[in-house]
């Protein structure tokens, strides 16, 4: 060929130059400019896609070619399997991977990720487990850092349809994140909205009291109605509160933590101890003559039953309990149940203080053993984007995952929790979700919470007296915090307290997190 | 001139068996080490090795868990592990709750046993009497043994509910409501655990009793019978006497098997309230699998181990010296 053959065929002229550059820069231009139109899109994401489920399914029909064998393999709790299983098919039939579960009992479930660890095994790729778990999880070695595959694939942990705040930030730890949370285990108040509209109990506790029966607001309103209507002729009972071995120590942060103080100061210092923690102590033991006699023994099953019964005014527990007691088969309350957001305190400055416990709870965790962690991560992605997560909620074939994004609070979704009241349901979770704080969840958290919850129940015994039982606690949390070692669980610990929810962070002033956790998804 | 003695095996087997083979041990080490070792042995090393293996490899990884700080939650590896010495020991044994635990199982264990004993021993005794209907009485008083012990706890935890059968049949005698937590009492949980534990379980004492009175040398109860011995006597006299070996066997059994106790009292108090009803295995399972405190928990189990042989080979003593007195008079007879 001839030089200037050769010339016209491969080398660019000065027209298509321009033609390409100036395509090249509009292109620039155009999708830059996109990124300001939608929150969705943040600038470092590297997939493009409409939504998080588009954006999971396209990343791995790619990554599929190089996948090694042709099933994930996850770990569910009993109990759990009924949304997974539902989701099932359709992921099959977008990806063409199939999916096998590895069930095991749900009070097993950190000891059987512990044992991954030991083996290093990589017979599992994904782990559905509670935030709480994740400290030994990573600590372990078990759980994978999956910061940098959120920000790749944008699973909207923000934005209209973003994980209710500050839930997506329970499964960070040490400043990284290793779970997808999609649970919204809130422990919301719920009374008997019978007995509340009832005109002569209205009528009756107004002239006992010296105001009007209502949704409580404060806890001395709370600890006022258990008294009014814990009734041994009628065989009814104020409250069912958690007073189980396991439960206990739950109960007793629920009303320390409103009055504005948390188990540790910002040196790790233990807190419990002190007048506000022993106050908390006495107002939980204050409780005994007014609760139901299952609480001292019973679980979480137990309370839900005992609550479809009929006998018991309030209790506070997990959301589900509003799915049971509209339960025709389960229960005697059908209609008759209301969530609300938890009472609080009046702090100094006068604002009323209403924080909500976030206890257990689910995560989607990749292990970092898995064959395949970067699909793993894509199937939990998808299992937990908005189009996928508001089919899978309200399923009723068994499941844990409760409403936790925003677009999951509509009528049609919420009608499965009450078909008649399901704005109660959505300003109750979305309340408390947003209210919300995790339990101490880091390194030698499961010794923390145990000896809280042994000397708890010995005080609730009579056994100690709260003083007692809380100076031994926090003398044990000090051994513990030392062995861990102090500057680690300080860094810890403040990093923790940066992921609760705004109102608590304001209230109790508390940092917030770190500006880069804003731009994930 | 041939030598007396040892005859050459050309010579054997000229005399006295042409067609033997030529018997001489072959070159080798191995193949010297295999004629050696009988046969019979040879086939069943394998299997012991790997018993051995799998008894004692486990064991030296405990041991050195024991002395070291580690933890899967550490994320190093078990030999990278900071060694303490004795320190997890002294901890322990320094530890009320620990201390508690251990005496708790061993109070369990102590009345636990002693009931089913008298039990078990009671019903063997009266079994005797009904020949007429003993199989089907053995075959409904051992039906309690084939529960699953989940399902046992289960159902003494429905039980002892406050609002359960037991609560309601003890109102009915007084004639007032009685509605006791015995599960939520710190004082009393306990009993409730130990009476499950004795209905699932006085059937295998009851077994082993009616076994052994079986085994009773028949001539000895006869010639008491024709001397006008009352039935009380036979029993305290002749009976009690014969049946203590097998007494004494009953208890190691039954002892060791409370010794690893946790279902029953997992389903009916997982411990509680607070620690009222742990004994050595919640605390184990809570310390070692909840917390995960490995190293912390393999010096538990080897402080258990060590009171337990201490306990048993105590209990055993007397039984062992009959063994060795008997074996002594049977040499001296041969």
């Amino acid at each position: 060929m001839k030089k200037e053959e050769h010339r016209r065929a491969y080398e660019m002229n000065r027209r298509q130059f321009i033609k390409l550059a100036g395509a090249s820069g509009l292109a620039t231009l155009s999708s830059s400019s996109l990124l300001g139109l939608g929150s969705l899109t943040p600038a470092h994401a590297e997939v493009v896609g409409k939504n998080a489920e588009e954006r999971a399914i396209k990343a791995v029909l790619e990554l599929k070619k190089k996948m090694k064998g042709d099933t994930l393999n996850l770990m569910v709790p009993a109990g759990g399997e009924g949304q997974f299983m539902m989701a099932q098919p359709w992921w099959e039939e977008a990806t063409g991977i199939k999916v096998k579960y590895m069930i095991v009992p749900l009070a097993q479930l950190g000891s059987k990720a512990m044992n991954l660890a030991v083996t290093r095994s990589s017979k599992i790729d994904m782990i559905f487990i509670n935030p709480y778990g994740i400290p030994d999880m990573v600590d372990g070695k078990l759980a994978l850092d999956i910061t940098d595959y959120v920000k790749k694939y944008n699973p909207e942990l923000t934005g209209p349809n973003g994980v209710i705040e500050p839930l997506y930030l329970f499964a960070m730890y040490n400043g990284k994140l290793y779970g997808l949370t999609c649970d919204t285990d809130v422990n919301s108040l719920y009374v008997r909205r019978d007995w509340l509209e009832d005109a002569d109990n209205q009528k009756a506790f107004e002239d006992k009291f010296g105001y009007p029966l209502r949704v409580p607001v404060l806890y001395k309103e709370y600890f006022d109605q258990i008294k009014f209507f814990t009734n041994p002729t009628k065989g009814t009972y104020g409250a069912w509160i958690y007073a189980s071995p396991y439960y206990a120590k739950w109960e007793f942060l629920r009303l320390l933590t409103p009055k504005g103080v948390l188990p540790f100061d910002k040196d790790m210092n233990a807190q419990i101890a002190g007048p506000e923690g022993v106050e908390a102590l006495r107002e939980l033991i204050g409780q005994k003559d007014y609760l139901h006699p299952g609480c001292f023994t019973g679980g979480w099953d137990h309370a839900f039953k005992a609550y479809a019964e009929g006998k018991i005014w309030c209790t506070l527990t997990w959301p589900a309990l509003i799915k049971y007691c509209n339960f025709p088969e389960y229960s005697k309350i059908v209609g008759n149940i209301k969530i609300c957001p938890v009472p609080g305190n009046k702090l100094e400055d006068g604002t009323i203080f209403r924080p909500c416990q976030f206890t257990y709870g689910f995560s989607y965790s990749v292990s970092r053993y898995s064959k395949n962690p970067e699909i793993a991560y894509l199937y939990s992605q998808w299992m937990h984007s908005p189009t996928i997560s508001s089919k899978i909620v309200p399923t009723t074939q068994g499941g844990f995952i409760d409403p936790y994004r925003y677009n999951h609070f509509t009528k049609e979704l919420l009608e499965g929790y009450d078909p008649v009241h399901w704005e109660d349901v959505k300003e109750a979770l979305m309340t408390n979700a947003a209210n919300s704080y995790p339990e101490i969840q880091m390194k030698g958290g499961e010794e923390y919470m145990s000896e809280l919850d042994r000397n708890v129940i010995a005080a609730f015994q009579g056994l100690k007296k709260p003083e007692e039982a809380l100076r031994e606690t926090a003398k044990v949390w000090e051994e513990i915090t030392e062995r861990f070692g102090r500057e680690g669980q300080k860094k810890q610990w403040n990093f923790l307290t940066s992921c609760y929810g705004p109102s608590l962070r304001k209230a109790m002033n508390l940092p917030d997190p770190p500006a880069w956790v804003k731009t994930l998804g | 001139m041939k030598k007396k003695g040892y005859v050459r095996n050309e010579t054997m087997k000229d005399s006295i068996c042409p067609e033997a083979p030529d018997s001489r041990p072959t070159e080798g080490l191995t193949n010297r080490l295999a004629g050696m070792i009988p046969f019979p042995t040879q086939l069943i090393i394998p299997v012991q090795a790997i018993l051995l293996f799998l008894l004692v490899v486990p064991a030296l990884l405990s041991i050195w868990l024991s002395l070291v700080s580690w933890q899967p939650t550490f994320g190093i590896g078990i030999f990278s592990a900071k060694f303490l010495g004795l320190k997890n020991f002294i901890d322990l044994l320094t530890e009320p709750r620990f201390l508690y635990a251990v005496l708790r199982t061993f109070y369990i264990t102590t009345i636990t046993v002693v009931v089913e004993l008298l039990i078990g021993l009671g019903l063997a005794l009266l079994s005797e009497r009904a020949r007429s209907l003993r199989k089907f009485f053995i075959l409904i008083l051992i039906l309690p043994m084939m529960f699953p012990p989940v399902v046992t706890g289960n159902t003494f935890y429905m039980l002892f509910f406050s609002e359960g059968p037991i609560n309601a049949i003890i109102s009915f005698f007084l004639g007032a409501p009685f509605k006791f937590n015995w599960l939520s009492s710190p004082t009393y949980a306990i009993y409730p655990i130990m009476i499950a534990e004795i209905w699932q379980w006085y059937p295998l004492m009851f077994l082993i009793m009616v076994s052994g009175l079986r085994g009773l040398p028949p001539n000895q109860l006869h010639a008491a019978d024709v001397l006008g011995g009352s039935p009380w006597q036979m029993i305290c006299r002749i009976k009690l006497p014969l049946l203590k070996p097998i007494i004494l066997i009953a208890i190691v059994i039954r002892s060791m098997e409370i010794l690893k106790m946790f279902d029953v009292i997992y389903i009916m108090t997982r411990g509680g309230p607070g620690t009222a009803t742990e004994n050595i295995n919640l605390y184990m399972y809570e310390v070692g699998l909840k917390t995960f405190r490995i190293s912390y928990i393999s010096a538990g189990a080897w402080i258990l181990l060590g009171i337990s042989v201490v306990i048993f080979v105590n209990l055993l003593k007397p039984l062992l010296h009959k063994v060795e007195k008997f074996e002594q008079k049977v040499e001296e007879a041969q």
